[in-house]
C-alpha cells in the first residue's frame, strides 16, 4: 500500500539511553518498521548529536530510508517528495530533564517548516504524580511546556484508550484530534518451542521445574514489585508452592528495599531479582512462568499482559490503567494498592485451571491482533483523516530559508577576530539570506543592541540546535580565549574558519596554569593526538612554553580539530599551503576553502578626523613624519626592530593599541638605548575616536611579524581603507595585488629602516600606495566577504 | 559616638587595618580628646574605610570573576581532552 503521505519519522529514541531498549524503543522499532513495509516512510530521523541507534531495524537501513535529522535534510525531504510530508514523533518527552538538550525533541527546524506535526504519545503519567516525578517546580514547568506543545499537534496518537482519555483530560486535546492505535507485540514472543531450556536453565537453575510468578519490574516504585513480593507470601502461606522472577532493572538502592521487603515477607529464598534481561531471556521466562503479575499503579500501555500471552502464559494485572484493557477479563484484574487483592487474584487464577485456561484463550486472541502492522494501519487512516482533501493536495510545506551560525568573539572582547566577525555578521544581515545568529564566547557581551540573534555557548546544543542551521562557522583565533569555539567545533562539527593555521597558544596559554611535568606531559599528549607515529616531540621540548617557537617549528595542532569538521575557511593561500603542511600527509583531507580580506567602509577614518577639522597628515608635513604600527603590541609583532629601523629613517614612531607594561618599557628602554627617546612614543589602547586620530596622523603604517601563520591583519586591512600606505612583512599581504602594500620579505632592521625613509621621502609612491590602498578596500568589502563565506560553503 | 566608634572599629577589624585601628584605639582610650577632634577623626577614619572597603569590593569581584574564568577554561580544557579521546579518569563514566 502506498500512503498519500510521506512521513518523516524521528525514532531518536532508539539512541537515548533508558529508552532504546525499554518499552518506547521496543514501540518505535516495531512501529517504524511496520510504516516502512506499507511504504508510508519519507525518512526515519536520527539525531547526530546521540549515540548510534540501538535495535534500529535493518529494514529500515536496507530500504534507504535513515537519515540524519538536520535543516538540509528537512529541506531536501519537502522539496523532493511527491508526498505530503508529515513529521512525526515518536516519543515525545526525550530530553525534558534538567539540562537536557530540549532542542532535540522540539525541534526548531520542523517547526519552521510548518509540516503537519503527529505525535504518538505513551502516557502521562508524571502529570498524575508530579510529586514524585516532577521533583521541582522547574521541573513541573520543563513537562508541563512539553505536555502542551504535544496537546498543539495536528494529530495526537495513543497507545491506549486510557492515555487517549489522559491526553483528553490533561492536555485539553480536542477528541477528533486524539486517536488510538495500540500497541503491537512483537512476533518474537511466540509460545515454547523447545529451544531455550539450555538458556533459561544456565540462568535460573533454581527455578528448573519450579512454579514461578514472573512481574515485569524496575526501579520505579508505581511497578508494584514490592506488593508483588507481599503478594507471593500470602499465597504461599495460603498453600500454593510458588516463587517470583522479577526482570527488568533493579539498582542499587531499590535492590537493597526489595531484598528488606523479601525478608521481611520471608520469602527470600522465594524470589529471584534478575535484573536487566535480553529478549531471548524474557521470552524464556515468560513461557515457563504460571502467571504474570503485573501490579503496575500506573501504565500507558498493556504490553507486557499480551507479551506473556503470546508465549502462552497469561497475566493478571492492575484495574484502572492501560493494563486492564489488555486482560482481557474482569477476573483478571485487581487493586493494586493492595497486596490481599493481588493475593486473591493470583490464588484465584492458579488454582482454577479452566479460568486459566479462559484467561490464556481470551488474552491470547488479543495478542494476535495486536501486531505492528494493524498499529500502522490505524495511524494511517487516522492521519488520513485528519488532514483534509483540501492539504492532501498541497505536496510541499512551505520552503525553509538558509539559516548560519557564526561561533567565536565579538566586541568589546576578541580583538581583531571580534571586530572582524562584527562586521561581517552585520555584512550577511543586510544579506538577508542565510538568517544568521551569532554564538559569543567572549565574557561581555556588545553593549548595543544587534541586528542578529546572539546565543550564548551553553545554549548552543542544548536550547539550540546546531542541526537546526545549514551550516555553523567557527571564527578561531590563536589563544586561550578560543577554548570555547573549540569545545563546541569539537561536539558539533561545522565549518572551522582559522584566522591562523597555527595554534600552538591555543594550547600553552590554556595550560599556563600547569606545572613544568604537567605541562610536558599534556603537550607531548597532544603533540601524539595531533601527529600520530610522528609527534615532533624535540621541538616542542625545545620550544618549551614558547608558542612563537612552536609555530615556528611547524606546529598547528590543527589535526584534530580538521578530523571532524565539515570543511576549513583560510584567509590566504599562504594559510592554506601552510594548512597542508599541519594535516595528516597522504590522507583525504576536509575542503579548505580561501576567502579574501575584507575592509571597513573606505575613507571612514580621515573623514571623520576632517570633519573635526583636525589637519589631515600632509598639513602635518613641517614635522617629523609619524611612522605607526596598529594593533596590539607584542614581540611577535617585533617593536625591537621597529625602533632599530627608526634611527636612520628619520621619522617618530608610535605603537597604537593595547601594550603590556612590560613591554612599554622594553621599547622605552631600547629607544633611550639607541638614542631616541622622543621619536617613539607607546600610545596604549585607544577608543575608535584615537584610533582614527591616529589614521589620519600616520604616513605610513609598518605591520611586522615575526613569523606567519597565514594570517592577515585587521590592522593593515584598516589602514587600506583608511588610505594609509602600508609597509609589511605578512606573508598573506604579498598575495594582494602589486602595489596594494609596499611588501618586504625579510626581517632585518637596517632594510626596514631604508625601506621607511625610501616611502616617506617620496610623496608620489606614498600617494600611490593610498590610492591603491583605497581601490583594494574598495573592492574588498565586508558585504564582498559576506557573499564569498555563502559560495564557499555551499560548494 | 561610642555606637559609631564601635561600627568603625568592626568594619576596620573587619579589614585588617591593623595601624589605623591602633591609631583609634588610642583615641578611644585616651577619652581625653576633645569631642569635635573625635568626631573629626572618625570623619576621616570613615571615608579611609569607605575607600578601603570599595576597593577590597573591587578586588573581590575582580579575582570571584578571575576564579570563574579559570575554573571556566580548566572545564573547557578538560572537556576538550575528552572530546579529543584522552583518557577518562577512574570513577567518571
Amino acid at each position: 500500500m502506498n500512503a498519500p503521505f510521506g512521513i518523516a519519522l524521528d525514532v531518536q529514541a532508539l539512541q537515548a539511553e533508558g529508552f532504546s531498549d525499554r518499552g518506547i524503543g521496543r514501540y518505535v522499532a516495531g512501529y517504524s518498521a511496520a510504516l516502512a513495509r506499507r511504504e508510508a516512510l519519507a525518512a526515519v530521523l536520527l539525531a547526530p548529536e546521540l549515540p548510534p541507534p540501538d535495535r534500529l531495524p535493518l529494514e529500515l537501513a536496507a530500504r534507504g530510508l535513515v537519515r540524519w535529522d538536520s535543516r538540509a535534510e528537512c529541506r531536501d525531504l519537502l522539496a523532493s517528495s511527491e508526498r505530503r510530508v508529515v513529521y512525526h514523533v515518536t516519543a515525545p518527552f526525550l530530553h525534558v530533564g534538567r539540562g537536557e538538550p530540549s532542542s532535540l525533541a522540539v525541534v526548531e527546524h520542523w517547526a519552521e517548516a510548518a509540516a503537519p506535526r503527529v505525535v504518538t504519545l505513551h502516557d502521562l503519567i508524571p502529570l498524575r504524580a508530579p510529586r514524585h516525578y516532577l521533583p521541582t517546580p522547574a521541573d513541573e514547568d520543563r513537562y508541563r511546556a512539553r505536555a502542551e506543545w504535544i496537546g498543539r499537534s495536528d494529530l495526537v496518537l495513543t497507545n491506549s484508550e486510557h492515555t487517549r482519555r489522559e491526553a483528553i483530560e490533561l492536555l485539553g486535546c480536542p477528541a477528533g484530534a486524539v486517536v488510538t492505535v495500540g500497541a503491537g507485540v512483537s512476533s518474537y514472543f511466540t509460545p515454547p518451542d523447545g529451544t531455550d531450556h539450555q538458556l533459561f536453565r544456565s540462568q535460573f537453575p533454581h527455578l528448573e521445574g519450579r512454579a514461578y510468578l514472573l512481574t515485569v519490574g524496575g526501579d520505579d516504585a508505581r511497578k508494584g514489585t514490592d506488593r508483588a513480593v507481599a503478594a507471593l507470601a500470602q499465597v504461599v502461606r495460603r498453600g500454593l508452592d510458588l516463587h517470583l522472577l522479577v526482570v527488568g532493572h533493579v539498582s542499587g538502592e531499590w535492590r537493597r528495599s526489595l531484598e528488606e521487603v523479601t525478608r521481611s515477607c520471608g520469602v527470600s529464598e522465594r524470589v529471584t531479582l534478575a535484573g536487566a534481561v535480553s529478549d531471548e531471556l524474557l521470552r524464556a521466562c515468560y513461557r515457563r512462568a504460571v502467571l504474570t503479575v503485573t501490579p503496575s499503579l500506573a501504565e500507558g500501555a498493556g504490553l507486557p499482559v499480551l507479551e506473556s500471552a503470546a508465549c502462552g502464559t497469561p497475566a493478571v494485572a492492575s484495574e484502572g490503567t492501560a493494563l486492564a484493557e489488555t486482560a482481557a477479563l474482569a477476573e483478571a484484574l485487581f487493586d493494586a494498592r493492595s497486596a490481599d487483592a493481588i493475593a486473591d487474584t493470583i490464588t484465584a487464577v492458579v488454582a482454577d485451571t479452566a479460568l486459566h485456561g479462559r484467561l490464556l484463550a481470551a488474552q491470547q486472541e488479543l495478542a494476535a491482533t495486536a501486531t505492528w502492522d494493524a498499529v500502522a494501519s490505524r495511524a494511517l487512516a487516522a492521519l488520513d483523516r485528519s488532514i483534509g482533501p483540501a492539504e492532501r493536495h498541497r505536496v510541499r510545506s512551505s520552503p525553509l530559508p538558509g539559516r548560519l551560525a557564526v561561533v567565536g568573539p565579538l566586541p568589546p572582547g576578541g580583538g581583531g577576530i571580534g571586530a572582524y566577525n562584527a562586521r561581517l555578521l552585520d555584512a550577511l544581515h543586510v544579506r538577508g539570506d542565510p538568517v544568521t545568529d551569532a554564538v559569543v564566547t567572549t565574557q561581555s557581551w556588545p553593549a548595543e543592541p544587534t541586528q542578529y540573534r546572539l546565543l550564548a555557548p551553553d545554549a548552543f546544543g542544548i536550547d539550540v540546535r546546531p542541526a537546526s542551521f545549514d551550516h555553523v562557522v567557527y571564527a578561531l583565533g590563536n589563544s586561550s580565549g578560543h577554548t570555547a569555539t573549540i569545545e563546541l567545533a569539537l561536539r558539533h562539527p561545522g565549518w572551522i574558519w582559522l584566522h591562523e593555521v597555527r595554534l600552538p597558544a591555543v594550547a600553552t596559554t590554556a595550560l599556563e596554569d600547569c606545572g613544568d611535568s604537567d605541562f610536558d606531559a599534556a603537550m607531548a599528549w597532544l603533540l601524539h593526538r595531533a601527529y600520530p607515529g610522528r609527534a615532533p616531540l624535540a621541538a616542542a621540548r625545545r620550544a618549551g612554553r614558547d608558542h612563537l617557537e612552536l609555530a615556528g617549528a611547524g606546529v598547528g595542532l590543527v589535526a584534530p580539530l580538521a578530523e571532524r569538521c565539515r570543511g576549513l575557511l583560510v584567509n590566504s593561500e599562504t594559510a592554506r599551503q601552510l594548512l597542508l603542511l599541519d594535516l595528516p600527509p597522504l590522507a583525504a583531507l576536509p575542503p579548505i576553502k580561501v576567502l579574501p580580506p575584507a575592509c571597513p567602509p573606505v575613507g571612514q577614518a580621515r573623514a571623520e578626523q576632517s570633519s573635526r577639522g583636525e589637519p589631515s597628515t600632509r598639513e602635518r608635513s613641517t614635522q617629523e613624519p609619524w611612522v605607526v604600527a596598529f594593533g596590539i603590541v607584542s614581540m611577535a609583532k617585533r617593536p625591537d626592530l621597529l625602533v632599530d629601523a627608526a634611527v636612520g629613517a628619520g621619522c617618530r614612531v608610535a605603537f597604537v593599541g593595547p601594550c603590556p607594561a612590560l613591554l612599554k618599557q622594553f621599547i622605552e628602554e631600547r629607544a633611550a638605548a639607541r638614542g631616541i627617546p622622543e621619536r617613539i612614543a607607546v600610545v596604549g589602547e585607544v577608543d575608535q575616536e584615537g584610533w582614527h586620530f591616529w589614521m589620519a596622523q600616520a604616513t605610513l603604517a609598518v605591520q611586522l611579524r615575526d613569523s606567519s601563520g597565514g594570517e592577515m591583519s585587521a590592522a593593515v586591512l584598516e589602514a587600506l581603507a583608511a588610505g594609509v600606505p602600508v609597509l609589511t612583512n605578512l606573508a598573506s599581504a604579498s598575495e594582494y595585488p602589486s602595489g596594494t602594500v609596499a611588501w618586504m620579505a625579510s626581517l632585518d632592521a637596517e632594510e626596514l629602516g631604508s625601506r621607511m625613509a625610501a616611502l616617506i621621502s617620496s610623496r608620489a609612491e606614498l600617494a600611490a600606495l593610498s590610492q591603491a590602498g583605497t581601490e583594494f578596500a574598495a573592492a574588498h568589502q565586508f558585504s564582498h566577504l559576506a557573499d564569498a563565506v555563502m559560495e564557499a560553503l555551499a560548494g | 559616638m561610642r555606637a559609631r566608634l564601635r561600627s568603625v572599629l568592626v568594619r576596620l577589624r573587619h579589614l585588617a587595618l591593623a595601624p589605623t585601628l591602633s591609631r583609634l584605639d588610642r583615641l578611644d582610650d585616651t577619652g581625653g580628646g576633645r569631642l569635635d577632634t573625635v568626631m573629626r577623626r572618625l570623619d576621616e577614619i570613615e571615608v579611609l574605610i569607605g575607600t578601603f572597603e570599595g576597593r577590597v569590593a573591587t578586588i573581590s569581584e575582580r579575582q570571584a570573576a578571575q576564579t570563574e574564568l579559570h575554573s571556566r577554561l580548566a572545564a573547557q580544557v578538560e572537556e576538550i581532552k575528552r572530546l579529543l579521546g584522552a583518557p577518562v579518569p577512574s570513577g567518571e563514566s
